[in-house]
């Protein structure tokens, strides 16, 4: 009972009056001082906590990504185990996104005069100019075992995995959207045919850097037509996006037009039974 | 070294290691791992290079006090609490404004009250520091600028919780009754 009590009172102290992470726990927290359990609560809150989640995101661009190892421990936990491995995202990132076939949109959308003139937390303008001066996220996709690059075909049947690394804070959606044939587009009346769908594999959320995300397409089996493209795309903007667009309408060109956000597409060739027959 | 000091005198390599097993390679380990964070610290007492001056005299301190350090103690919450220390000592020393405390601006996260009710009482901490005792300024630091519990306060403080809180409610007393000063247009000279 008095282990639960003082459980609960770290616990407790890990966070400020106001229910936010404290500077000192964020600092512990980096340095890996906090065992596993208390990291993964603040994991959690961070997560959830827009405040915090900036507030992290503003340390990771004082020290950005530094490891915190803890070697007596037998397990790492997720949210430290990537910070030790961000570095190794950020650069791998970069070579990703060269070796990418056909990358959909990377935007770097950064003001003009734009400085940064003091350390985090005591910066109250222009944060942006370095919040985008790296790549934020690694996306990947899997169908089974196999990865999934620009082009390639993949039946309706066929399960697709979408896994993201974030080497920085933000608020990440992933979405996909099937473009519409041809065919369809002939039968509509006048010059324009509807817009293609977007549909939400994963609705905007907070995410902080080191952070990993796994989204899962599910299989459409049975589904039968024409083979025809459907592009994922895993969004990340520095600001929230969905209050403004609506939940319901995460459109990857609109967001790359507004700034502050960094898409990446991957365009998958899907075919059914009776085309592949 | 992991995430506690170590203090056992390592063989084979050039390190200096004196005679209580401290190594000199702990403090480079310690500097090179919280030297950034350090300077932010200290930062939100002075702006600019100041810090960077002052995350040198930590370590020198570093150095001093090693020796003081509890292996079961975190090294982030011994730095903070050094490096909270420091800056206000230098502060007093240097005669400097407590104003120096919002150079950065209003907009800083952290240099503002985390509750509104508190505003008054930080207002006062700002503006009668110098005549408060170190510990008690520094508490009421942690209070009411860093939002934290009094029992984390009392963890980095090393000392009960029930001082810390006999230390805010003095700090809360002293600015209510600097508040009704105020209204009756007595002035405090500092």
């Amino acid at each position: 009972m008095s282990h639960e009590r003082e459980g609960w009172s770290a616990d407790r102290d890990l966070f400020s009056r106001d229910d936010h992470v404290t500077m000192l726990s964020f600092d512990r927290w980096q340095a890996g001082e906090l065992d596993d359990r208390t990291s993964d609560l603040v994991l959690e809150h961070v997560g959830d906590c827009n405040v915090c989640s900036a507030r992290w995101g503003f340390l990771q661009q004082e020290a950005p990504l530094r490891a915190a190892k803890r070697s007596s421990r037998t397990r790492t936990p997720r949210g430290m185990m990537w910070a030790t491995a961000a570095i190794s995202v950020g650069l791998a990132a970069g070579l990703l996104l060269v070796l990418w076939p056909k990358p959909y949109a990377l935007t770097r959308d950064l003001p003009d005069e734009g400085s940064l003139t003091a350390a985090s937390y005591t910066t109250t303008t222009d944060l942006d100019v370095i919040a985008l001066d790296a790549v934020p996220f690694v996306m990947k996709a899997f169908a089974e075992q196999r990865t999934l690059f620009d082009e390639d075909r993949v039946a309706w049947d066929d399960q697709v995995r979408v896994e993201v690394e974030f080497a920085m804070a933000g608020f990440t959606a992933v979405v996909h959207r099937e473009p519409i044939l041809d065919s369809d587009a002939a039968e509509g009346t006048g010059g324009e045919g509807p817009s293609p769908d977007v549909g939400i594999l994963r609705d905007v959320q907070a995410v902080v850097g080191g952070q990993s995300m796994t989204v899962v397409h599910e299989a459409e089996p049975g589904r039968r037509g024409l083979p025809e493209r459907e592009q994922l795309f895993v969004i990340w903007c520095r600001d929230h996006f969905g209050d403004h667009l609506g939940e319901s309408d995460l459109d990857p060109d609109l967001l790359v037009e507004q700034g502050g956000c960094v898409v990446q597409a991957l365009t998958l060739l899907r075919y059914g039974q009776a085309s592949d027959s | 070294m992991s995430s506690r000091l170590r203090k056992t005198p390592r063989h084979g390599s050039n390190e200096f290691t004196d005679p209580r097993g401290i190594s000199s390679n702990d403090v480079g380990e310690l500097y090179a791992k919280h030297a950034t964070r350090v300077q932010r610290w200290a930062g939100r007492f002075f702006p600019g290079e100041e810090a960077q001056e002052i995350v040198h005299e930590i370590f020198v301190k570093v150095l001093e006090r090693i020796d003081g350090f509890r292996n079961d103690a975190s090294p982030t919450t011994w730095l903070y609490r050094m490096t909270t220390n420091h800056c206000i000592n230098r502060l007093r020393d240097q005669s400097r404004r407590a104003e120096l405390w919002q150079t950065h601006g209003s907009g800083a996260p952290w240099l503002v009250p985390v509750a509104p009710a508190d505003q008054d009482t930080c207002a006062f901490l700002q503006q009668f520091w110098r005549e408060l005792d170190d510990d008690v300024v520094a508490s009421g630091f942690y209070y009411f600028v860093d939002g934290m519990t009094h029992s984390e306060i009392a963890r980095v403080q090393e000392c009960s919780p029930r001082t810390i809180g006999h230390r805010l409610e003095r700090l809360r007393a002293m600015a209510q009754e600097s508040a009704s000063d105020h209204r009756r247009g007595v002035r405090h000279v500092p």
